[in-house]
């Protein structure tokens, strides 16, 4: 059942969401490119429309690639499939005298599927986090509802899917449905397991559910892969994790591991088959089928990045240093590669532990009968996965190869769900991103969209009043010394880089308007953008690290009082020391 | 200054949106106003190709003359950011304007109506709020806080108004600057009885009071004088509001003939003081009569001095354009939800059910309505808000000012549905004039808020179809709906934390009042301060509303294609809000009457917004 406030929170951002769409989209009216080449990411949704209703299913990769060729995952073809349907039922045959309207189905559609995929996957998450503030049921609704307005009026998503024109939200919400699977425990089975025989499958039902929608954001945009790290990480640390020591048995291990491989393949078959069912020639093979599917979804050929990016590559080849040009072209990606591999390890390893460490809380709670408590255990899986999740797609878009701006997006959606958490950091991180895709937006003339959609956000932040009280974290930590230093951090945080970054944000706007580069460096401004929003990034990361490592140290924190009860945490103990360590 | 920022947003995003012709017409004023002289302001019409002619009062041509020659436009203009065909005479065929002039006309909009807009909102609420500040003699802070949260209320209602942000931000009219002005005058008037109470208050030592009487009748004069010179000033603006022209006229010439001004005050002392009281009375009303019709006839003189020869054809000419009767029907194309609308139902009916044959004729089968007949018809209905507002006039004072208060604005909405109602031609607009003063009285009492529920809801979703094209559709009824939330929502929370805070000996006061409230003959009152604010019948209006728009959004299309009878869709939209609006029109009347009228609870029933001074208090 959902409350008046939440209903207002929804129909509120659907209406903001109305208001940018009436906004040019990208490529509206042939601003910007040539004559030949018509619209953006509009004309090519439009466009995968009309081709996914009106042709065979062995044509859709092949068709024409140079308008605006299909080049995203199947899913996306599915769907466009589903919408040009719709289109055709609403809107009647497309035609040049119906393009208003047409135009205007197709933001319809956005905010369908905005509705459909993002708003309740965010309901559900928020309302987890924010279970654990036991305040009165109408405080509560209205706390929730503030929360998600802050999600949902993100003005980078906001613009990027209803001003630029792209199905963001889709994928983001099935993720973020995936995670919110993904960490739950299901007591019953388990429960039932125990009571049985003794043991525990730790990856239940709930984590192949988790799984699947996994796939199925991964099939309707690519860019997803960019948690994939994070989310296999935490499965198999899940998959790893055992009732006590003496239960872990490598076959126990191996059929977990099967059972999420078998349903990720089996998500992925049903995604690939009617390719390969309806293949143009019964000679072909699979990989004849699919080969060049997969070349069009990752263009490797299009090189280190693409236009200007805030990511290291980017930063990397100015001028000085111009390492693009020095690095041979072959050795590009497997540098990328090598990067990103670096960058997302510490993230995959604190995931992966944390997945271990799960159960023996488990037992703990469950021998103890604290089920409040446990459920908040599960709600630092669903933080540390989150967390996870941004870090690793931040990795990845500093580091790795063939990167779009707007990615960003990958790690501000899990990021904009610890909106209680790290309220300074999600609002800062939420407005950093917008801001460096300023040129992106104002290429389709959507500057007053996009600083009504700042100004708003802004005033939110000021409404909201939410400030850095992450509370529930630090009184259970006990040591005093850990205290300090994390709200010393904070206080850096929030006294020095944000305002720096803010003003430096709010000049640089300024001096665009009022200074004319020089003609020999006619892109001096989005230089500058890239670079300021690239240190900005490089410090998010940094951020989202720490704060994982928070969480984690939290849990083996929370571990020590009761580790007499539980007598694998010899061994963990020992690292608590060397991390604390490491700290200090 | 959150909530101002706030509603700029939301305004500036909706600088692309649709513009109907009224963006034309307005557009095309600023043209005539820039480049022609006076004298033919009135006549000109770009050599027969515009149906856009000048047809508001002079004031409003004045203002389209500010607009298009002042410092900033010639600024824009010759720094060539502004496109000088913005401003050139077009006639109906060739007048695409580029984005800059959009822009700029919006801005106006946004700029100008809207200060006004919110000076007005503002001035309201100011006089509200101090009204309660001097009667509560003790200031408790919570009932401070209440009241506080309460105008604020009122001010997001006001401000996020979505009829106005529908009318003046996407359609394209300047109907905030004048509801603006309407307020402004509105508060004056407001103010004026506060000082009455002021009066009443202070009057405890003889010496002190001659001297303060005299202060504060003038204060009070002076106030009422600038609240009814605003009012004639708005009517120059726009003529519509001529209908709301006999509330005043009663109120004044009942303050003016209020036969105890002192002598209420100053008991048995004032034996005198009638006489001089009704001189001064006589002062007043020549002093209101000569500047009120200064006020009126000042606009019109430059037009026809600049014609000395032929200023009677110049007069005409300016009334032909204000009054086009011989051009309009009954009623506008999209037809208001008012009485006319339910008759021309019938009527139609009528034609349908007596003979098929005779359908294509223009003449209705009943009985034609003439201007004339509608202009008898609205006087009539109009008694009761003329007798209010002189029987509020004349009150004594030791009544408090709230109930002055209340129904002076119940008179003023009352008036203006009236005129909604039953005027000759009247555009769905008219219905704001009704919906913004009802703002204000919303958050006072729980009656009031429902029906000022039934009456916005009802009044903007006869706004909705002016809207008709499909890229606004999913706006307007986001619109519409968040502002319906939000207004259940606020004034909800206003009347929850009342009845919630009312504990002790409060609640025993209220119980009293609900007691003595419940032994009024009218029913409308019996359910103060209990239930929800949405009804049963409410919901099913609700239901009813949302299946209605569905049915003319999309089924419609799919039942009947896209050329059949198109106007069935506007025809069942205004004739479920005539219903309705009807409703609440004699709902409005009958509170209006029971806030004027209400004889021995009157004294101690406080309208519950404001805080209960009881004896125990006092």
């Amino acid at each position: 059942k959902i409350d008046v406030p939440v209903l207002l929170t929804f129909s509120l951002s659907l209406l903001l969401r109305s208001l940018v769409a009436l906004h040019p989209h990208s490529g509206q009216n042939n601003h910007h490119g040539s004559a030949t080449a018509y619209g953006g990411d509009f004309e090519a949704q439009r466009h995968w429309m009309e081709i996914t209703f009106h042709l065979k299913l062995n044509q859709w990769y092949t068709h024409d690639k140079s308008y605006w060729g299909l080049d995203y995952p199947p899913l996306t073809a599915y769907g466009s499939y589903a919408l040009g349907w719709l289109s055709q039922v609403f809107v009647g045959e497309a035609s040049v005298a119906l393009h208003d309207s047409r135009g205007y189905f197709m933001r319809f559609t956005v905010m369908l599927l905005d509705c459909v995929f993002y708003f309740p996957f965010v309901y559900i998450i928020m309302k987890r986090l924010h279970s654990e503030q036991g305040d009165g049921r109408k405080k509560f609704m209205k706390n929730l509802s503030v929360g998600i307005l802050g999600v949902l009026i993100q003005p980078s998503l906001v613009i990027i899917d209803h001003g630029h024109f792209q199905y963001n939200s889709v994928c983001l919400g099935l993720a973020l449905g995936s995670f919110h699977y993904m960490t739950l425990d299901d007591k019953e089975y388990d429960k039932g397991y125990n009571n049985t025989l003794g043991k525990t499958d730790c990856v239940g039902f709930n984590a192949i559910i988790g799984s699947v929608l996994f796939c199925l954001a991964l099939n309707w945009k690519q860019m997803v892969l960019y948690y994939s790290p994070a989310v296999f990480a935490y499965l198999l640390g899940k998959c790893f994790r055992s009732n006590s020591s003496k239960h872990r048995s490598i076959m126990k291990i191996l059929t977990q591991v099967g059972v999420l491989g078998v349903t990720v393949i089996t998500t992925f078959v049903f995604m690939w088959y009617p390719f390969y069912h309806y293949r143009r020639d019964t000679n072909e093979t699979m990989l004849d089928t699919f080969l060049p599917i997969i070349r069009r979804i990752f263009p490797f050929s299009r090189g280190l990045f693409e236009g200007k990016v805030a990511n290291l590559w980017c930063v990397a080849s100015l001028q000085p240093i111009s390492i693009r040009k020095r690095i041979p072209i072959a050795l590009q990606p497997p540098l990328a590669l090598g990067l990103t591999l670096v960058m997302i390890l510490p993230f995959c390893i604190l995931l992966f532990r944390l997945g271990q460490l799960g159960d023996s809380k488990m037992v703990d709670c469950q021998t103890k009968n604290i089920s409040s408590s446990s459920s908040k255990k599960q709600n630092f899986h669903l933080k540390a996965l989150l967390w996870g999740a941004a870090g690793t797609s931040i990795s990845f878009f500093l580091a790795s190869f063939q990167v779009h701006e707007k990615s960003i997006l990958l790690p501000l959606a899990p990021l904009s769900m610890m909106i209680w958490d790290a309220p300074v950091l999600t609002h800062w991180f939420g407005i950093v991103s917008m801001w460096s895709m300023w040129h992106l937006v104002a290429v389709d003339r959507l500057q007053v969209a996009y600083f009504c959609c700042v100004l708003l956000y802004i005033c939110y932040i000021f409404h909201a009043g939410l400030t850095n009280t992450s509370t529930s974290m630090d009184s259970e930590t006990d040591s005093t010394k850990w205290k300090e230093l994390n709200q010393k951090g904070q206080k850096f945080v929030s006294s020095v880089i944000i305002p720096i970054s803010a003003s430096l944000m709010i000049m640089i706007h300024i001096l665009e308007v009022f200074i004319t580069p020089p003609h020999n460096r006619p892109d001096l401004f989005p230089v500058i953008f890239v670079i300021v929003s690239c240190l900005s990034f490089c410090f998010a990361w940094l951020a989202f690290l720490w704060e994982l490592l928070k969480i984690y140290l939290l849990i083996l924190y929370g571990d020590s009082a009761n580790k007499i009860s539980s007598p694998t945490l010899t061994f963990e103990e020992a690292e608590i020391i060397s991390s604390k360590e490491k700290h200090e | 200054m959150f909530i101002l920022v706030l509603s700029m947003i939301v305004k500036i995003l909706l600088i692309p949106s649709y513009r109907s012709t009224d963006f034309d017409v307005h557009r095309n004023w600023l043209a005539i106003t820039r480049h022609l002289p006076l004298s033919t302001w009135y006549f000109d019409d770009v050599g027969g190709t515009t149906v856009h002619t000048l047809d508001y009062p002079p004031s409003f041509a004045y203002f389209e003359y500010f607009l298009s020659n002042n410092l900033i436009t010639e600024f824009l203009i010759q720094s060539e950011i502004l496109n000088e065909r913005c401003f050139q005479l077009l006639g109906d065929q060739d007048n695409d304007v580029g984005m800059d002039c959009v822009i700029f006309q919006r801005l106006t909009v946004v700029l100008v109506g809207d200060m006004v807009y919110l000076w007005g909102v503002l001035a309201m609420c100011q006089a509200f709020h101090s009204s309660c500040q001097n009667s509560i003699s003790d200031h408790s802070l919570e009932k401070k806080k209440r009241m506080v949260e309460s105008m604020w209320a009122a001010m997001i209602l006001a401000v996020f108004n979505s009829g106005l942000i529908l009318l003046d931000h996407v359609h394209f009219q300047y109907n905030g600057m004048l509801l603006g002005i309407l307020l402004l005058s509105i508060s004056f008037v407001l103010k004026s009885m506060m000082t009455l109470e002021e009066k009443s208050k202070t009057s405890l030592d003889d010496l002190v009071l001659a001297s303060a009487t005299r202060r504060t009748i003038s204060t009070t004069m002076k106030r009422e004088l600038i609240g009814s010179l605003l009012f004639v000033w708005l009517v120059t603006f726009k003529h519509l509001y001529m209908t709301l022209g006999p509330v005043y006229l009663f109120y004044m010439l009942g303050r003016v003939c209020q036969p105890t001004t002192r002598a209420v005050v100053q008991g048995g002392v004032g034996g005198g003081g009638q006489f001089s009281n009704w001189k001064n009375g006589l002062q007043f009303f020549l002093l209101l009569a000569i500047s009120v019709l200064l006020t009126v006839i000042l606009p019109f003189i430059p037009f026809l001095v600049s014609d000395p020869v032929n200023y009677k054809r110049q007069l005409m000419q300016i009334l032909s354009r204000l009054f086009p009767f011989h051009q309009r029907g009954l009623c506008h194309n999209y037809w208001a939800g008012n009485v006319w609308a339910l008759y021309m139902f019938v009527d139609k009916v009528c034609k349908k059910l007596l003979n098929a044959t005779e359908y294509p004729t223009e003449d209705a089968t009943l009985f034609k309505v003439t201007p004339f007949i509608a202009a008898i018809f609205l006087l009539f209905a109009m008694i009761p808000a003329m007798i209010c507002s002189w029987m509020i006039a004349r009150k004594p004072m030791n009544y408090s000012p709230h109930q002055h208060q209340h129904g002076f604005l119940y008179c003023i909405v009352y008036a203006s549905m009236t005129s909604f109602m039953l005027s000759y031609h009247v555009h769905e607009k008219a219905i704001m004039t009704a919906i913004v003063p009802m703002i204000f009285l919303s958050v006072t009492d729980r009656t009031s808020a429902r029906l000022f529920l039934r009456m916005s809801t009802l009044g903007h979703f006869g706004l909705l179809p002016l809207l008709y094209k499909p890229t606004e559709l999913l706006l307007k009824i986001l619109l519409h709906s968040c502002y319906l939330v939000l207004s259940i929502t606020l004034l909800e929370k206003i009347h929850h934390t009342k009845s919630l805070s009312s504990s002790g000996i409060c609640s025993i006061l209220e119980e009293e009042n609900i007691g003595s409230t419940l032994s009024c003959p009218l029913p409308v009152q019996s359910d103060l301060d209990t239930g929800p604010l949405l009804k049963t019948w409410d919901k099913i209006g609700l239901g009813i509303m949302a299946s209605i728009l569905l049915y003319t959004e999309s089924l419609h299309l799919v039942i009947f294609g896209h050329d059949k009878m198109e106007f069935l869709p506007l025809l069942i939209t205004s004739v479920f809000c005539a219903v309705g609006l009807i409703m609440c029109w004699f709902q409005c009347g009958l509170v209006m009457l029971h806030v004027t009228l209400k004889p021995t609870v009157a004294s101690r029933y406080e309208p519950s917004s404001t805080v209960q001074e009881s004896p125990h208090h006092t």
